[in-house]
């Protein structure tokens, strides 16, 4: 069997470098912002673990839709494999984002619309989790998972839209340099968000891609298992 | 059996995870602690509370700095303000001029959780002001939780991967020997 | 046979059988009680304190009582292997689905006819009003359309009581928002119009659920 754990995979070399890259930018070369002081810099890892726990999200619900479409195992290896790394991106994003909260505004968590959205996400990807660890394998768990995942992605604007109407505290969400005009980066900060962005993107497709190996194996193994007791079987007769 | 050897190995990566995520954790909350022993008069924070009388005007207000140490604060009249609005313009006055639109400028401070500067004396304040630039606490404990929290959540993460793909190969090596036999 | 007498067929079987032992009514009617009761014992409750937390815990009671309910009925249902049953016949799945559905309707909404007077008594507010009604329509019938098909899927699973409420109540976080803040704006006698958003969100989320889960129904019990 060849290692799946691959330390020499071109993507986490590039991951690795752009990392390196990043933290150079984070710590270095970027100026500390006007308003906030050193704690904006945690801006540079909140942003890029959200952004991963989106992806996360995505293919979770794209891939469980594809399975109960075609019913390919392959999908439902890839919705367990960007689950696992997508509730990892999402718990740090929930972390780094109350340790930024705490000194900004003197609160670890506020009932804000983005943040309440977050959260309730990250506990229903983490029930689909734990659903998979409770079901006996099989395709009826896969079946089932996938169910959850798609349940996931259509529960999502509606829990948006009831926490918005709920609450608005979330500095908005920074799609381009010039998002944020008050603040004193402007395309700086825009420079070093998209390093790190990619960084932490290459990294999570590396983490998926070697989750995606291990459940592989894993069902080889089964398989094997099985091949192996027929054959104790056919050996007895 | 295979499900068990699994089962042990998530609970050791899960067990792993924790300690780090504590460890991390403590380590952060001394160090912010280290960081704010030498606090000296001007208060820097957010406003968490305000209190007016029946006409509206301001006579208390709270402010809570990045400990999350709340300092509360009296008015007189000699109590200068200089706030912005969140488009930024900046309003300038006294406590005897506008007493209560200063309780609706503190009031939109807290709302926004916009920072301002304090300086005061025996809990009364002299001066209410938008947070000043140069006035920035570092807070670096914090900037180091978050690195120290998503390090150590990665590498428990790929520890838990190894273990699990360890006991993948062990499991696939003996069912090639049974097959063979 | 019509679709609507086979989904009321369904419907009206666990009914009868509900109101021959009593199950599930008394376990989740119960069940609320005690956290209301709870409640009043954990909470300062004087008129202020009742209005501001009192939606709250009503329905934070109703749900967590409504995945005790819909776990004892699919536990009913595993116990007489009745669902395999229902599945031989020659039913659409949606039609089963939309049936075990009126049947927990059912369930949750005579618990709550218990539930909600002894509400009012407890946290002395008004809640006899055609706002309460609507509210508890629509919420009830989110929780049902979702709790039905998680319990349905959550009947094999080993470790079934703990498994429901957490799929359950965070995917139904957003009705639960919109019944308490309808809740919330009815007693302080607020009118239709303050709680029209969140009212609009209920049926929302009732609309797609009831969709869904009626098409999603055939992956659950295809084998």
């Amino acid at each position: 069997m060849n290692k799946i754990l691959d330390l020499l995979d071109p993507l986490l070399i590039l991951s690795a470098a752009l990392m390196g890259v990043a933290l150079y930018l984070i710590f270095i070369w970027v100026p500390t912002e006007t308003n906030q002081g050193a704690v904006q810099r945690i801006l540079y890892f909140h942003v890029p673990v959200a952004w991963g726990s989106m992806l996360g999200i995505f293919v979770v619900s794209g891939s469980s839709f594809m399975y109960l479409l075609k019913k390919n195992e392959k999908w439902d290896r890839l919705a367990v494999a960007s689950a696992e790394v997508g509730v990892i991106f999402g718990g740090l994003m929930l972390l780094s984002g109350m340790i930024w909260a705490r000194p900004v505004w003197a609160v670890w968590w506020t009932g804000e619309a983005k943040l309440t959205t977050a959260l309730i996400l990250f506990f229903i990807y983490v029930a689909y989790l734990m659903f998979r660890g409770y079901f006996p394998p099989g395709a009826q768990r896969q079946r089932l998972a996938a169910i959850i995942g798609v349940i996931g992605a259509i529960d999502t604007p509606i829990i948006y839209f009831a926490a918005n109407l709920w609450s608005q505290a979330h500095p908005p969400i920074i799609t381009g340099p010039a998002a944020d005009a008050e603040s004193a980066l402007g395309s700086d900060l825009g420079i070093v968000l998209l390093v790190s962005t990619l960084a932490f993107t290459f990294l999570f497709v590396f983490m998926v891609q070697t989750r995606y190996k291990i459940r592989k194996s894993e069902d080889d193994v089964i398989e094997l298992k099985r091949a192996s007791s027929a054959s104790a079987m056919t050996g007895v007769n | 059996m295979m499900s068990n050897v699994t089962n042990t190995a998530i609970r050791v990566g899960a067990f792993r995870i924790a300690l780090a995520l504590i460890l991390a954790l403590a380590v952060s909350v001394s160090l912010t602690q280290i960081s704010s022993a030498e606090h000296t008069p001007p208060v820097n924070g957010i406003v968490v509370g305000v209190e007016t009388d029946d006409a509206g005007a301001l006579t208390r207000f709270a402010v809570s700095d990045s400990t999350g140490t709340i300092h509360t604060f009296t008015i007189f009249k000699g109590t200068e303000y200089g706030l912005e609005n969140q488009a930024g313009d900046r309003w300038v006055s006294t406590h005897e001029a506008e007493p209560s639109e200063a309780a609706r400028r503190l009031r939109d401070h807290r709302e926004r959780f916009a920072p301002i500067t304090v300086t005061s004396e025996n809990g009364t304040a002299f001066s209410v002001v938008e947070r000043e630039e140069g006035k920035l606490e570092a807070n670096l404990g914090y900037l180091f939780a978050v690195f120290a929290v998503t390090w150590a959540l990665f590498f428990a993460y790929v520890l838990y991967l190894g273990r699990k793909q360890r006991v993948l190969q062990h499991e696939i090596a003996r069912l090639k020997v049974a097959s063979d036999k | 046979m019509g679709s609507l007498s086979i989904i009321w067929a369904i419907g009206r079987k666990d009914l009868l059988l509900e109101i021959r032992n009593k199950d599930v009514v008394v376990a989740v009617a119960g069940f609320a009680l005690l956290v209301l009761v709870i409640f009043t014992f954990a909470i300062d409750l004087n008129q202020d304190n009742a209005k501001l937390v009192g939606p709250g815990v009503l329905w934070a009671g109703i749900a967590f009582a409504g995945v005790t309910g819909l776990n004892r009925a699919f536990a009913l249902e595993v116990e007489g292997d009745t669902l395999e049953a229902l599945m031989l016949a020659p039913i659409s799945r949606d039609l089963i689905y939309l049936g075990k559905a009126l049947g927990n309707f059912l369930f949750i909404a005579i618990a709550q006819i218990i539930v909600i007077p002894v509400f009012a008594v407890l946290f002395n507010l008004v809640v006899f009003r055609w706002e309460m009604l609507a509210i508890v329509l629509l919420t009830t019938i989110g929780f049902s359309a979702v709790g039905t098909l998680f319990a349905a899927m959550s009947v094999r699973v080993r470790a079934r009581e703990v498994m429901l409420p957490l799929l359950f109540l965070p995917v139904v976080t957003p009705l639960l928002m919109a019944a308490v803040e309808s809740t919330s704006h009815m007693v302080y006698g607020r009118s239709w119009s303050d709680m029209a958003q969140w009212l609009q969100l209920a049926v929302a989320f009732d609309v797609a659920f009831v969709v869904i889960s009626a098409f999603i129904f055939q992956h659950i019990l295809e084998d």
